[in-house]
């Protein structure tokens, strides 16, 4: 994989996604489409915490910085917040950092925030799916291709 | 401008309002921070009316604990945003502090791009007006250009972190930038640009814009416009603004309620 | 030794005297398993006994349940496991009850023990045995589809993890010559020398649990069961649908290998039919049919699906919509008809279905496999000796209203051995019997119980990280689809990793003993397990981590099955890869893990019940008898609840009378206090420690201390306020109402009746089945035929839902000239005004929709039961959820049906879904149960994933204090730090995330460890 850092249009192979889970709702929600032998695109790797609320904006800017594509955050649906009020803090927090990374020249649309239950394997499934081509039309981040790079042009 | 200045330092201190006042002083040429209890000490008549800055409310902050009552502090709007913020971070006892206001001048203003030289009740008064903003070139870039608009300062980046030190409100004890696992220890450059939206980040609702980091910043990175424009967004997508007030509370220091989450379901 | 085997203890002499603190279970299935380890939280040594050579029962042998589609295996495995290494249950296989002997408190039990000729201590279950054995058998885990050997481990989960012989067929007992398997046997496990031996054995209660049989189908020859090769029974197909199973999961026919395209289901095989003199409904089937058909799609999107029904009973919690959406939205077809007869073309094998349909016309169809939805039947090894009765079908007889209770004093039952039912209906049973066990034997609590000693933790301070990996096959689960050899090799590269190995089943019996062995061998610090799900399975990783000597939280879990092999099964490689990367992101994070202290924290030994009806009463008068205080709080001025206006429960007995039994007892005992008028202000606390304010209504309020809450705060009749002029006419009346009218003295004779059902229910507002109106119906119905013979009573139905024995009251019903008229989902009948009369209009599905109209002096509704409308104000008191349609929504619906997943918070009755007052007393007494296994503890230990403050760090900002959604943050003025409360901690890292000094951390999330993650995940796509 190491020969891929030129930038290629639909790199379909080479997007590097990573998601954060919470284990109650989403990661269950995973489970559930695996138990279901539903089919999703293999560039996502996952991070399972207990509830979106340990999410750190700081992951999030750290996962970039260390070349991922895109980034997901996925919880309960506000309600279901296993911790209750947990995500409420998700919801804030990720919504506004999808707005700030744009101040800071990454696209908004490479910071996914999902709400997916325990019951919706099929519905993260299509997150999953949908959120990689959305990175493959962007490309990969100019963060991943060498600073030096960018910072020239 | 001076006088009325001393003036009201000896006020409050004879009227008792205050047992102890912090201003700025000029001594043989020098900018030093004075804390007098006495309304007779000499150094209030040299007490600095110009237009250097220094982050009064953290001093303020420091020497409260050796000030018997309430200590008044000689400073600007700034310096009342900051001591509101400090309130907030539990760092400052507001109860215990009493501004002793004084505006701004219209060079300063303009040059700071200031829209609020003058705080409230200022001890002396005088004309200023709000300065136009400053120009934020990277607000009108496209995603990638802006990117590299901000990689290409970045990267200039010396890892002194002077604007860390410098910032008033920078008051944690163990400092999110020098955390390995984050940005890199003691590695020069930091990594970037991970190690500016950190502090961006954090300063989005508490940041009250009094420019001193950018000052502080030896590699001249537009500190300033960074923050500024996490806190604009911030103030956009929230409807709140740091430092304005010691009575609201950031969004993201409570849980709030469901139905104040925004579009997002 | 091995902790992990059937072992056979000296059991400690009880006093004399007091009832003997040791329970038998009899069957080793679902049921057996839950009450074995209910009873053993509840302090009772437990013998858990089962006819075959493994626990595990029918569920060990399905594929998914209903209606979530869990994989059922996966849920039950942790807790066959769980049964495996508890030292107080010792599991007997191959056993049968002889006799009861004795009283309540004191029984002597005799077993027969069938010899195993493999000794379980030695064996290591390793399989060399079945490679060698010579005598090819159909495998009965595979429903005899599958061949096997004679000697074999039954099942890769099976508990005890060992192999058996079956005699019968074994050729050294049948020809006397062979002894391939003592040859090959390295363990020298195999002793031909094992005799069938009598065992004897001293408890005070038993249950029985033995679950069902099969109904075999040869006995309805039409459908050529035995005969046509494409004709298999339900069981069958679960095995083919399984993914461990004879086709792994393809959706093949027998005959010659083709996969399915036009699939048949046929419902009511050897239910609902008294030729066959099964006149019960098995009350399963319906549903696994449809999740079958779900499963089938799920496995084959070409299949199409075809069940032939007679009325399809999703009358469970969310069955309903697990129905509608399995024929709206899956394309699962749904026929009424009743099949009459199967016939088989000769040369494709293919089938030919003759059904009636619901016209009367008969219909003939052809299929590529028809399924059986076969019932369930009374169990084997009911006999005489075990002292209890049978009723008229044969299966276990109990009380009237705690149907866990058998005809026997001490001797409870639970489960399909009682009456047909499903997974947590014989889960809730269990419990229930497990209360009622400790009813009679409390006195001998924690008398015969030998504690766990696991070895002391080992200090892993200052060692470097010595990371063991296994990487799990599942089987083909895995295996099949990610190169695991490859994976090993590449974790073996990692950096920490001093040791990485392969394995069949990581989640084995003996896999964990080879577990603690390689922690032994090689030193290990961390373990890290790439296999399935850390929510099922983490748990007993840990358990093993702990018998090895180290801290549970040493562990780490790669999820390379349901989020890697699962969803990438046709891109092997890139599965492959990705495993790679997940395995190195779970070793990271495991380099920096740190041992965790979990807490403890005192138990306040009483409870609150919340609901003072027929469930709040059952649950406090329960856990009063094993000998725990209680306070019973309602909010009217009056017990009885909903109860309070029935009169006749389903089984006709007389509701008034038995409630004014039950509240006369909850008066007398003692140690119930009962607070009427009540509502709850405040709930705060924890499990162990909960404090409640309740108010009356006068203001005045009592602060409540408990360790426990039972949730019973009932549900609430529908009104149907405009529907069918009710209210407006008198003529108009539920079912409630005519069962007042029937005991009026001097009412006046109707000449007809007119039934509506599913008023307010299955319909787009209340889109669940209230799962009583049509046993209430018809109840009334036959009263009605009682009283006024000459009364003519119409049913308009949709789906008549009398499961289980009620069957026999519907066949009662149409047999005394009740007429049952069918109405379509989407068009209910109407009703009109002719001032005489009422004139009911209603579309006769059986005459395609035509129209018939009935005269009717009383138009009876039967209304369904809702929500109760406080619950959305008790919910986040209570920090538990609903479910979407407003009932409260349990930990899992399987396998917890009464529990909540807040801790010491549990539920029963109506407030969890409609059902009967015999339901609602078991589950309220389950719920009592589940409640006692927090009360019987005097110490609670609390988790070790909270937050911490590190003082030293901490800038005294406070934003945590202001962020846990639990109020555990406190902010100490002195020091000026916050401090985290840790039994009121549940570990969600709200407040983690917010503290930029990093001073806040949660243990076992911390930053630097999720971080390392994510460079992982970096570092691994780089190289
Ligand atoms: S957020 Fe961090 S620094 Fe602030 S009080 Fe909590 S632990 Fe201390
Ligand atoms: S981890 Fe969650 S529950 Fe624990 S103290 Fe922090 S916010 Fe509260
Ligand atoms: S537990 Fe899922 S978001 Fe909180």
């Amino acid at each position: 994989m190491a020969e891929a850092n030129g930038r290629r249009n639909t790199a379909d192979e080479d997007i590097r996604i990573l998601a954060f889970l919470c284990n109650w709702c989403s990661y269950a929600g995973a489970d559930l489409a695996g138990v279901s032998r539903l089919q999703y695109p293999a560039q996502v790797l996952d991070v399972r915490v207990m509830c979106t609320g340990t999410i750190s904006p700081y992951f999030v800017i750290k996962a970039f910085q260390e070349g991922m594509d895109g980034v997901i955050v996925a919880g309960c649906h506000i309600g279901d917040c296993h911790y209750l009020k947990g995500n409420y803090m998700t919801a804030k927090r990720f919504q506004f950092l999808q707005r700030a990374l744009e101040v800071f020249g990454i696209e908004k649309e490479r910071l996914r925030l999902e709400w997916v239950s325990a019951a919706e394997g099929e519905k993260f499934a299509n997150l999953i799916r949908d959120f990689t081509r959305t990175i493959s039309e962007l490309g990969p981040s100019p963060l991943r291709q060498g600073r030096k790079e960018v910072a020239v042009r | 401008m001076k006088e009325k200045v001393a003036g009201a330092i000896r006020q409050a201190l004879e009227s008792g309002r205050a047992g102890a006042v912090l201003f700025l002083a000029e001594e043989e040429g020098k900018l030093i921070p004075r804390l007098v209890r006495d309304a007779g000490d000499p150094a209030i008549e040299r007490a600095y009316v110009g237009d250097k800055r220094f982050p009064a409310s953290a001093f303020a902050a420091i020497s409260l604990p050796a000030v018997d009552g309430v200590l008044a502090v000689v400073g600007r709007e700034c310096d009342r945003r900051m001591m509101n913020e400090l309130a907030k971070l539990n760092h400052l006892d507001l109860e215990r502090v009493l501004l002793l206001g004084i505006p701004c001048s219209q060079e300063l203003a303009d040059a700071c791009g200031c829209d609020h030289p003058v705080p409230p009740e200022p001890v002396a008064e005088a004309e200023v007006r709000p300065a136009e903003a400053l120009d934020a070139p990277s607000r009108s870039m496209d995603i990638p250009e802006r990117l590299a608009y901000w990689m290409d300062h970045f990267s200039r980046c010396i890892r002194c972190y002077g604007c860390r030190n410098s910032c008033p409100l920078c008051v944690c004890k163990d400092c999110a930038l020098e955390r390995e696992e984050l940005a890199g220890k003691d590695c020069f450059p930091p990594d970037i640009p991970v190690f500016h939206i950190i502090r961006a980040l954090d300063m989005a609702d508490r940041c009250i814009d009094c420019g001193i980091c950018e000052l502080s910043c030896p590699a001249d990175i537009p500190l300033r416009e960074l923050y500024r424009e996490v806190r604009g967004l911030f103030k956009e997508h929230f409807g709140y603004e740091p430092g304005i007030s010691a009575e609201d509370r950031s969004p993201l220091s409570f849980l709030g309620e469901a139905a104040d989450l925004g579009a997002h379901e | 030794m091995s902790a992990k085997k059937a072992r056979k203890k000296e059991q400690p002499a009880p006093d004399s005297g007091s009832p003997i603190g040791a329970a038998l279970v009899v069957g080793g299935g679902v049921g057996g398993i839950q009450a074995s380890l209910d009873l053993v939280s509840l302090g009772y040594r437990v013998y858990l006994t089962d006819s075959g050579p493994s626990i595990g029962g029918v569920m060990g042998m399905l594929d998914k349940t209903f209606p979530t589609n869990e994989c059922s295996m996966c849920i039950l495995s942790p807790k066959m496991v769980e049964v495996a290494s508890n030292d107080n249950i010792e599991v007997i296989t191959l056993a049968d009850v002889e006799e009861i002997a004795g009283e309540a408190g004191d029984f002597t039990v005799t077993l027969r023990v069938r010899p195993r000729y493999v000794d379980v201590e030695k064996c290591t279950g390793c399989g060399d045995c079945t490679a060698k054995c010579p005598v090819k058998v159909p495998n009965p885990y595979d429903a005899g589809l599958g061949i096997t050997r004679n000697i074999r481990v039954p099942f890769p989960q099976a508990v005890p993890g060992a192999a058996f012989i079956d005699p019968a067929t074994c050729r050294y007992f049948t020809k006397g010559k062979c002894g391939n398997c003592v040859k090959v046997c390295q363990a020298k496990a195999i002793d031909f020398e094992q005799k069938e031996e009598m065992r004897q054995l001293k408890v005070g209660a038993v249950i029985l649990a033995q679950g069902f049989t099969p109904f075999d189908p040869r006995l309805k020859p039409e459908y050529g069961y035995g005969v046509f090769p494409n004709v298999i029974t339900s069981l069958e197909f679960e095995r083919i649908l399984g993914a461990n199973g004879p086709t792994s999961g393809h959706v093949i026919r027998p005959s010659d290998g083709k996969e399915v395209r036009k699939l048949a289901f046929v419902q009511c095989v050897g239910s609902r039919d008294c030729l066959v003199n099964r006149g019960y409904c098995s009350s399963v089937c319906c549903m696994y049919a449809t999740k079958q058909s779900l499963i089938a799609k799920e496995h084959l999107a070409t299949v199409e699906p075809t069940i032939f029904y007679i009325d399809i009973r999703a009358y469970g919690k969310d069955f309903e919509r697990y129905y509608q959406n399995a024929a709206a939205r899956h394309g699962v077809r749904y026929v009424r008809g009743l099949v009459s007869g199967i016939r088989e073309r000769q040369r494709t094998k293919d089938l030919l279905l003759r059904y009636l349909d619901d016209s009367g016309c008969m219909q003939e169809e052809e299929f590529d496999m028809v399924v059986l939805s076969i019932g369930l039947e009374p169990p084997r090894g009911l006999t005489s000796g075990l002292g209890v009765g049978l009723n008229e079908h044969g299966f276990l007889q109990s009380d009237k209203f705690q149907i866990f209770q058998s005809t026997r004093e001490g001797v409870m039952v639970c489960g399909a051995a009682q009456e047909p039912r499903d997974i947590p209906d014989t889960v809730t049973l269990a419990s229930a019997a497990a209360a009622r066990a400790s009813q009679i034997i409390h006195a001998g609590r924690n008398t015969l119980l030998t504690r766990t000693e696991y070895p002391p933790e080992r200090d892993v301070k200052g060692e470097e990280p010595r990371v063991g990996v296994i990487i799990c096959r599942c089987g083909s689960n895995i295996g099949g689809f990610v190169d695991v050899p490859k994976v090993v090799e590449y974790a073996r590269t990692l950096p920490g990793v001093a040791w990485a190995e392969e394995r069949i089943y990581a989640c084995s019996q003996d896999a964990q003993e080879w577990i603690r062995q390689k922690v032994r061998e090689h030193g290990l610090n961390r373990l890290v397990v790439a296999s399935c799900t850390p929510r099922t399975h983490q748990p007993l990783f840990q358990e093993t981590l702990r018998t090895a000597g180290l801290n549970k939280y040493l562990y780490e879990m790669a999820n390379i099955r349901e989020h890697c092999s699962w969803v990438h099964m046709q891109e092997p490689e890139k599965a492959t890869r990705k495993a790679r990367y997940l395995v190195r992101m779970a070793v990271e994070k495991a380099r920096l893990l740190e041992p965790l202290q979990e807490g403890e924290s005192e138990v306040i030994p009483r409870a609150l019940v919340l609901g003072g009806g027929v469930a709040g009463m059952n649950a406090a008068l329960s856990l009063a008898r094993s000998g725990f205080p209680v306070y019973l709080v309602e909010k009217e001025e009056e017990l009885g609840g909903l109860a309070r206006s029935i009169r006749i429960s389903q089984k006709g007995e007389d509701v008034q009378a038995y409630l004014r039994d039950l509240i006369g007892q909850v008066e007398k005992e003692e140690l119930i206090s009962v607070f009427l008028g009540h509502r709850v202000v405040d709930i705060g606390g924890y499990v162990g420690k909960f404090r409640t304010l309740v108010r009356d209504s006068e203001g005045r309020e009592s602060l409540l201390e408990h360790g426990a809450i039972i949730l019973a705060t009932g549900g609430r009749q529908h009104r149907p306020a405009e529907d069918y002029l009710y209210g407006k006419d008198e003529r108009v009346i539920t079912q409630w109402e005519l069962e007042e009218r029937l005991e009026e003295e001097g009412a006046e004779a109707p000449r007809s009746v007119v039934m509506i059902q599913c008023v307010g229910s299955r319909d787009d507002r209340r889109p669940w089945c209230s799962k009583v109106c049509c046993t209430e119906a018809v109840k009334n119905a036959l009263a009605v035929k009682e009283r006024w013979p000459q009364a003519q009573v119409y049913v308009l139905y949709r789906d008549i839902r009398t499961y289980g024995f009620r069957e026999d009251l519907y066949r009662r019903a149409r047999e005394k000239g009740v007429t049952f008229i069918r109405f379509a989902d989407d068009v209910s009948p109407t009703v009109n005004n002719l001032g005489v009369k009422l004139q009911v209009a209603v579309k006769d599905a059986a005459l395609g929709g035509e129209t018939v109209y009935l005269d009717a002096d009383l138009l009876v509704l039967s209304v369904g039961v809702e929500p109760n409308p406080d619950n959305g104000e008790l919910a986040p008191m209570l920090k538990v959820p609903l479910n979407a349609d407003g009932f409260f929504l349990e930990a899992h619906m399987k396998l917890r049906p009464v529990d909540f997943s807040t801790d010491g918070v549990f539920l029963c009755g109506l407030a969890h879904a409609p059902k009967s007052i015999e339901e609602s007393v078991a589950q309220a007494v389950a719920a009592a149960a589940r409640a006692e296994t927090v009360l019987a503890k005097d110490r609670i230990i609390t988790e070790g994933v909270v937050a911490q403050v590190d003082e030293s760090s901490c800038s005294g900002c406070r934003t945590c204090v202001a962020l846990c959604p639990f109020e555990a943050i406190t902010f100490d003025e002195t020091k000026g730090v916050a401090r985290v409360n840790t039994s009121l901690c549940k570990g969600c890292g709200t407040c983690t995330a917010a503290c930029t000094a990093g001073a806040n951390r949660i243990q076992g999330f911390r930053f630097d460890q999720i971080i390392s993650q994510i460079v992982a995940a970096s570092k691994a796509w780089n190289d």
